[in-house]
């Protein structure tokens, strides 16, 4: 190697450990010495798929805790700390879960499920930093245990949680909305199904009730598979908002819109518009703390916020075919 | 009110008869630029002035008789002509002054002692062109690391130049080149000003207590006047007709190891011009080297700036000043891989501005200056993402904007009325036009064009009392075009003569602004600024100014200073972290702050040893009801609603010190400890899937202590610099080499947290290592 290269990599090596320092943690004793783990509960109520309504609780953990990454293979599935071995340990499962239809006074136990629901990971690969590999992750949650909980829209719901380990309770209240209506406008709508032409203004409107005014949106790209049955396959979500000028129109109903943009002709897309009660659209929105008052609908017995929200959606699905 | 305005303004028309005046110009003799800060004087007499930093000086209200005019400045001729003052008489007196070597100890009163006597401002400090240059800085020149360090003044980090003034953000302070104003003084992000130090004449800046003249900022005015030009010693048609409208009297060319440099400069039809320019070149570098590879420059980033001033005295009387500034960063690259899409990325930034001066001297009465400026910031990125498969291509664009154009005129007028008496007054109307846009594929999500014009009347009167106590009352009103109401901003101050050479000042006033910046606080590193007018359900951004200080003057270039300050604020706009979407206009919050300091600061300007010794002790306070609870608390979460914002520095010392060793050495050294800046802590970690309910474990977050609680290791910064003389081949030259950081002390910019062991890992990225860099400069 010339002595000039030697020099280059030299001063380089010198300006970047004169940049970069990995520090003690124990030099920050002071910072978080006083925190104690807490609490994070996610209680959704899904209108119309009630069954698959879902409480998550799961528990934070302070800088110095050694369990959540021990940098073992606990579980023997040949990955180190990945979400199957993380997830169980973070998982309050020693919770009492009753959720309470305020109107009716109907009440409903949600028992732990370790496989209660599931997302879609998507992780870089090593090798190539262009690619990424796409796995379900299963975890635990809270479910209802009878087959006969139901969700009646506009009634108010009151979620009541016993940590036994953390020694608390905490309540949050929702009101079940109605899903979102599509209006009819340029396109041709057959029930669920919209045809539009590649060179449209590619325009979907709907609406909800005047309190809905925060969406999520799921994209999915619909692909028909060899034996000629439809699958889906996910693309992208967002959050969605009400828009104010429509909604003045329609004057009684909060009214969204969403412009797609950018799709390919011959795809039939699905989109479903989950209109999120106010108390989740809030939580979603801010950036507050997740323990903020203004943003978490959960307290506890001493009125103290707790991080995470107690909201419900309602689902709605729309095939937009995209033709030539 | 009405009776106070009247005593105040009743004295002004109460000036004595049978009285004469002289009044001119003092200029360079050797290069025709004004003689800034020259002491003019009556011999035995208690009449006198400074020159200004345009080099006029007016001496009212003279009783009539025969007196010694006496000019002396260090570093210069000492002039002295008998002149006779007859009642009513006005003699217009403009002097060329040839430079002179100082000789042994001689003792010539500068202006500054004259400055001292006549200031009333308070919180003032000029820098000189000499100043700038010679104090250390990162590789290159700048007035703003300069003023850095100043104790009324701090810095966010290294890379940025950014002024924190008594605690106030970046965007309260006025930045002005040439009157106009400039609203993103910096290059890559805030590591350099955009300031050629070549081409300033002088930096007055005002760290509190200003006149009433300036306005629309609530910490400070930087008042920068660029050089004329030299209008003598024209080299290429000294000879001919030519040379009598046009002629060029010096180049001068820097290398550094970031930028190169050229300013060229001579003389003009009874005038002068100016014209300076750098570009970077590492963009040029990084080509070649990646060329020279057989591979190709997939980026790009480069900026430019230059700045060009010419001026003619049509007649005694009259003068016009053109003056332009334009400066840019580029920033471009392209991605393109076999597995990726193709983007196209450009990103271009910058500021514009020209001022058109008129300025006309009718008599040594007044004073006037018509000034019409057109000043603009440009921010525009630009996103093309091509995708490329067996079905055809297909193109995304994205494009945000954010653009300012300032159109001012402003007329300022100076009646010398007598000796006491010096009022000021004048009006400016702005025309500001703002746009705040984002576009996509075509599609405009949003393009917002707002028109925040502002109205504005002023006067402002210097009244000497007595030989001891001085005032300086002043008022300014406003209109700003969102609002119904007029502002109005009193401003008071007073100097009054505890000794010969000590001095008690003290000033108050109210100042508003309009304008604010929507960049998040807490960023690290801010690449540009995003302006917004102040919405209209909002008042006006506003705080108060209480300063109290005494002044020394110890010998001669020898001066001292002590002040107190107190600052209140309303209105102080931040983003809404509860922001709705759905709910219009609410994208901000108004707050309260309040600041309070003392600063201690010791100043040498002459002599083989010049340099100051400063030291500021300070406290800031926020107030934001963030959650809109109607409870304004502090809560143990990044979101306090009562804290210490990022830039607070509670203390600081700052030593500069310049040594001339020989004609040809000259040595540099700065040394800075400060507090370390806040910082929110880290004291626990959660999964969040923040706005995706389909995956609620996205990414391992922060659990935030309480906001800003903490405070990183204290700063500490040595630079040194040495310039020597050079002459290779008969070319005057400078070779300049200077070490930052000389201890290579460990100032930590930021930490970084990776929860993904356990326990959790830290990392601290520091601001700069030790960076020796090095120059030449040639002058032809």
């Amino acid at each position: 190697m010339k002595l000039k290269n030697i020099l280059l990599i030299l001063v380089i090596s010198v300006l970047w450990l004169a940049c970069e320092k990995k520090l003690s943690i124990t030099d920050f004793e002071d910072d978080f010495g006083y925190y104690t783990p807490e609490l994070k509960i996610e209680g959704l109520l899904k209108q119309n798929d009630p069954l698959n309504s879902i409480v998550r609780i799961i528990k934070s953990s302070s800088i110095t805790d050694p369990t959540v990454f021990n940098g073992q293979d606990d579980n023997h599935d040949g990955e180190i700390d990945d979400y199957n071995e993380v997830l169980p340990l973070i998982q309050d499962t020693t919770a009492t879960v009753v959720v309470t239809n305020l109107d009716t006074g109907e009440e409903f136990n949600f028992i732990y499920v370790a496989d209660a629901d599931s997302f879609l990971n998507r992780e870089r690969l090593e090798d190539d930093r262009f690619e990424f590999e796409f796995n379900i992750v299963h975890y635990g949650g809270y479910k209802p245990e009878s087959s006969d909980f139901h969700l009646d829209t506009l009634n108010n719901y009151q979620i009541r949680v016993d940590s036994e380990e953390f020694n608390q309770i905490i309540i949050g209240e929702t009101t079940i909305y109605p899903a979102v209506n599509f209006i009819d406008t340029l396109y041709n709508f057959e029930e669920d199904v919209v045809y539009m032409n590649i060179d449209d203004n590619k325009e979907i409107f709907w609406k909800s009730n005047l309190n809905v005014t925060s969406y999520q949106v799921v994209y999915e790209e619909m692909t028909m598979d060899e034996e000629n049955e439809w699958d889906s396959e996910f693309l992208f979500t967002h959050i969605s908002y009400r828009d104010n000028d429509l909604t003045d129109i329609y004057n009684d109903y909060s009214v969204g819109r969403l412009l797609l943009w950018n799709f390919d002709d011959e795809m039939v897309l699905k989109i479903t518009i989950q209109a999120l009660s106010p108390d989740l659209g809030q939580y979603i929105s801010s950036s507050l703390p997740m323990n903020d008052p203004q943003r978490s609908n959960l307290r506890d017995e001493s009125g103290k916020p707790v991080m995470g929200y107690f909201g419900a959606a309602s689902s709605k699905v729309l095939y937009v075919v995209i033709q030539e | 009110m009405k009776k106070i305005l009247l005593l105040l303004i009743i004295p002004v028309f109460l000036f004595p008869k049978g009285r004469g005046s002289i009044n001119g110009y003092l200029y360079d003799k050797a290069t025709g630029e004004p003689l800034i800060y020259a002491n003019v004087m009556l011999f035995e007499t208690e009449y006198g002035t400074a020159s200004s930093v345009k080099g006029y000086y007016v001496i009212p209200g003279i009783p009539e008789g025969k007196y010694k005019l006496v000019i002396s400045m260090m570093g210069y001729e000492k002039i002295e002509e008998e002149i006779i003052i007859e009642t009513g008489g006005e003699i217009r007196k403009d002097f060329e002054i040839s430079p002179q070597a100082v000789k042994g100890k001689e003792v010539i009163v500068t202006a500054e002692k004259m400055r001292f006597k006549e200031k009333v401002e308070i919180s003032r400090t000029n820098l000189s062109f000499r100043e700038i240059r010679s104090t250390p800085s990162f590789i290159e020149a700048d007035v703003f690391r300069t003023l850095q360090q100043l104790p009324s003044v701090t810095s966010t980090n290294d890379f940025s130049s950014a002024l924190i003034v008594r605690g106030g953000s970046p965007d309260e302070n006025l930045i002005l080149l040439d009157d106009a104003e400039i609203y993103n003084p910096f290059h890559i992000g805030g590591l350099f000003s955009t300031f050629n130090a070549d081409a300033i004449s002088d930096a007055e800046f005002l760290a509190g207590g200003y006149p009433a003249h300036f306005s629309g900022r609530l910490s400070s005015v930087l008042n920068i006047t660029s050089r004329e030009g030299n209008s003598k010693q024209g080299k290429l048609f000294s000879n001919s007709k030519i040379g009598k409208f046009w002629d060029i009297s010096r180049i001068k060319a820097e290398i550094s190891l970031l930028s190169s440099k050229a300013l060229a400069e001579g003389p003009f039809y009874k005038g002068a011009w100016i014209l300076s320019g750098r570009r970077t070149y590492f963009d040029k570098i990084a080509e070649f080297y990646t060329t020279t590879r057989g591979n190709d420059q997939d980026w790009k980033y480069y900026f430019w700036d230059n700045q060009f001033k010419i001026f003619s005295d049509i007649n005694k009387q009259n003068r016009i000043t053109f003056s332009t500034f334009n400066g840019q960063d580029v920033l471009r690259f392209k991605f393109d891989e076999e597995k990726m899409d193709k983007i196209d990325f450009d990103w271009a930034w910058g500021n514009n501005s020209s001022s058109l001066k008129w300025r006309f001297v009718p008599n040594s009465k007044f004073f006037s200056e018509f000034i019409l400026t057109n000043s603009g910031f440009d921010f525009d990125v630009d996103l093309l993402m091509t995708q490329s498969d067996s079905s055809g291509t297909d193109q995304s664009q994205f494009k945000i904007f954010n653009n300012i154009n300032d159109i001012s005129i402003t007329e300022k007028l100076t009646w010398y009325i007598s000796p006491e008496h010096n009022l000021t007054l004048g009006g400016t109307y702005k025309k500001r036009t703002i746009r705040f846009g984002l576009e996509l594929d075509g599609t405009k999500f949003f393009d917002i064009k707002q028109k925040p014009n502002l109205y504005s009347l002023f006067f402002q009167d210097k009244w000497k009392v007595n030989n001891l106590l001085s005032l300086q009352i002043g008022l300014r009103a406003s209109k700003y075009e969102l609002h119904d109401n007029i502002y109005f901003d009193p401003r008071i101050g007073f100097k009054y003569m505890l000794l010969e050479n000590l001095s008690l000042k003290g000033s108050w006033g109210i100042f508003n602004q309009f304008l604010f910046t929507t960049n998040d606080e807490n960023e690290v590193l801010k690449i540009v600024d995003f302006w917004q007018p102040v919405p209209e359900k909002f008042d006006a951004i506003s705080n108060q100014h209480f300063i109290v200080g005494l002044e020394k003057w110890f010998e001669q270039g020898f001066t001292g200073s002590v002040e107190a300050y107190y600052k209140p604020y309303s209105n102080v706009l931040t983003n809404n972290p509860d922001n709705d979407p759905v709910i219009e206009n609410d994208e901000f919050i108004n707050g309260k702050a309040r600041v309070w300091g003392i600063e201690l600061l010791l100043k040498k300007s002459t002599g083989k040893f010049t340099g100051w010794v400063g030291y500021s002790l300070s406290d800031i306070e926020k107030r934001f009801d963030y959650n809109g609870d109607g409870v304004v608390e502090k809560t143990q979460n990044e979101m306090s609603e009562i804290y210490v914002p990022k830039y607070s520095k509670p203390h600081s010392f700052n030593l500069v010190a310049n040594y001339q060793l020989n004609k040809k050495n000259q040595f540099s050294f700065s040394w800075t400890v400060s507090s370390g800046q806040p910082y929110t802590p880290v004291v626990g970690k959660i999964y969040d899937g923040g706005s995706d309910l389909d995956n609620p474990y996205r990414e391992l977050v922060n659990i935030s202590g309480e906001k800003n609680s903490s405070r990183y290791p204290t700063y500490v910064r040595g630079d040194i610099g040495w310039v020597r003389s050079i002459t290779p081949f008969g070319i005057n030259g400078k070779f300049k080499f200077q070490v930052m950081n000389i201890t290579n002390h460990y100032n930590v910019l930021m930490y970084l947290w990776n929860h993904d062991e356990s326990p959790s890992q830290v990392r601290a990225i520091s601001m700069f290592p030790i960076i020796p860099t090095f120059g030449l400069e040639f002058e032809l």
